[in-house]
């Protein structure tokens, strides 16, 4: 029988392993990649497996295990 | 009456964007946007602290700057759309400079993958200046797939080396200005290198490398913007023709002889 804890899911956050709770939101993932900091209006975007989820859509969009995850935000270049 | 340049649905009256990549502080950021008169500056989209991306975008719309994210360091055209949709969704600016490069060690771009890109960003309905190579052709193809202005590099990415092939880009003036602007990136290392885009015709100029990695970065960007504004005037009042032989400039007629 699998130890695997079932209440949990693993993800790839900007490229580190990350575990969280089953039902977790991207908006979730987003407010724990930046310690709970409140998240300014503009400046951050979210991707999930190669595809954008708009920011609209981060407090329902469900994660689910091995799913990866880039949070980008502005800064300078270019 | 004033000499802007329009970009897309913008219009501008300062012919020098701002390359932010390597600027050393927020203070030193303040000070070059302010001297050089720059209303467009470029950002990127990385895996970055909150705080210090957050100071950042503040400092640049306090500035009442126009901000330009690009799509630095993408490699294919999957991830340059993927960039530029992502920073549309953070800034909502509805523009991107587009830049796709092919390889670690040249920074040149990639022209395959920044036309499957170009395309695909354009369908998004996202205005597209494509940083290109000092290809006539190539730009000629940005143009049809409806790019809002076309970046030809003078030389490579950081190499300060200037403009490399100034009939490469007389040849893309040629075919382009008018249509949508021209914008000489890439390869500025100091001011008579930004005046001589503008006297070959260039519509702007971005500097990055060249005034934030120069020692004194806000004198470097007050003086690439008077050499973009010379140069302007300079296309603006018509140079005359080079030639083989001497011209005298004084009258040859009603010369004393003394005999």
């Amino acid at each position: 029988m699998s130890n695997r804890d079932i209440t949990k899911i693993k993800l790839s956050l900007n490229g580190k392993t990350l575990m969280v709770p089953v039902n977790s939101t991207l908006l979730d993932i987003v407010n724990l990649h930046f310690k709970g900091d409140p998240l300014p209006l503009k400046g951050i975007s979210a991707a999930v497996n190669r595809e954008i989820v708009f920011r609209s859509q981060w407090d329902t969009f469900l994660l689910k295990d091995s799913y990866i995850i880039e949070i980008l935000n502005v800064t300078q270049g270019g | 009456m004033a000499d802007s340049v329009v970009i897309g649905k913008r219009n501008f009256s300062s012919r020098l964007m701002l390359g932010t990549g390597g600027i050393k502080s927020l203070e030193i950021l303040r000070e070059v946007v302010t001297k050089a008169g720059c209303e467009v500056a470029t950002v990127a989209m990385r895996r970055v602290d909150l705080k210090e991306s957050t100071s950042f975008l503040q400092l640049l719309e306090e500035l009442n700057v126009t901000i330009l994210p690009n799509t630095a360091g993408c490699f294919t055209a999957n991830d340059a759309v993927l960039t530029a949709r992502m920073a549309e969704d953070a800034l909502g600016t509805g523009w991107v400079k587009l830049e796709v490069i092919g390889d670690e060690h040249t920074l040149l771009p990639d022209s395959v993958e920044l036309l499957k890109a170009a395309e695909e960003l354009v369908d998004y309905g996202i205005e597209v200046l494509a940083y290109t190579n000092d290809d006539v052709i190539l730009a000629k193809r940005l143009l049809n797939l409806g790019v809002s202005a076309v970046m030809p590099l003078g030389s490579p990415i950081g190499s300060g080396l200037g403009i490399v092939n100034p009939h490469a880009i007389s040849m893309i003036i040629d075919e382009i200005a008018g249509k949508v602007p021209v914008v000489l990136d890439a390869g500025i290392g100091t001011a008579s290198d930004a005046a001589f885009a503008m006297e070959l015709g260039c519509d702007l100029v971005l500097a990055a490398s060249s005034i934030t990695k120069a020692d004194n970065p806000i004198l470097m960007a007050s003086s690439i913007s008077m050499a973009v504004k010379a140069g302007r005037d300079s296309w603006l009042a018509g140079r005359i023709p080079k030639r083989y032989h001497a011209q005298a400039s004084t009258s040859q007629g009603n010369i004393a002889t003394w005999k």
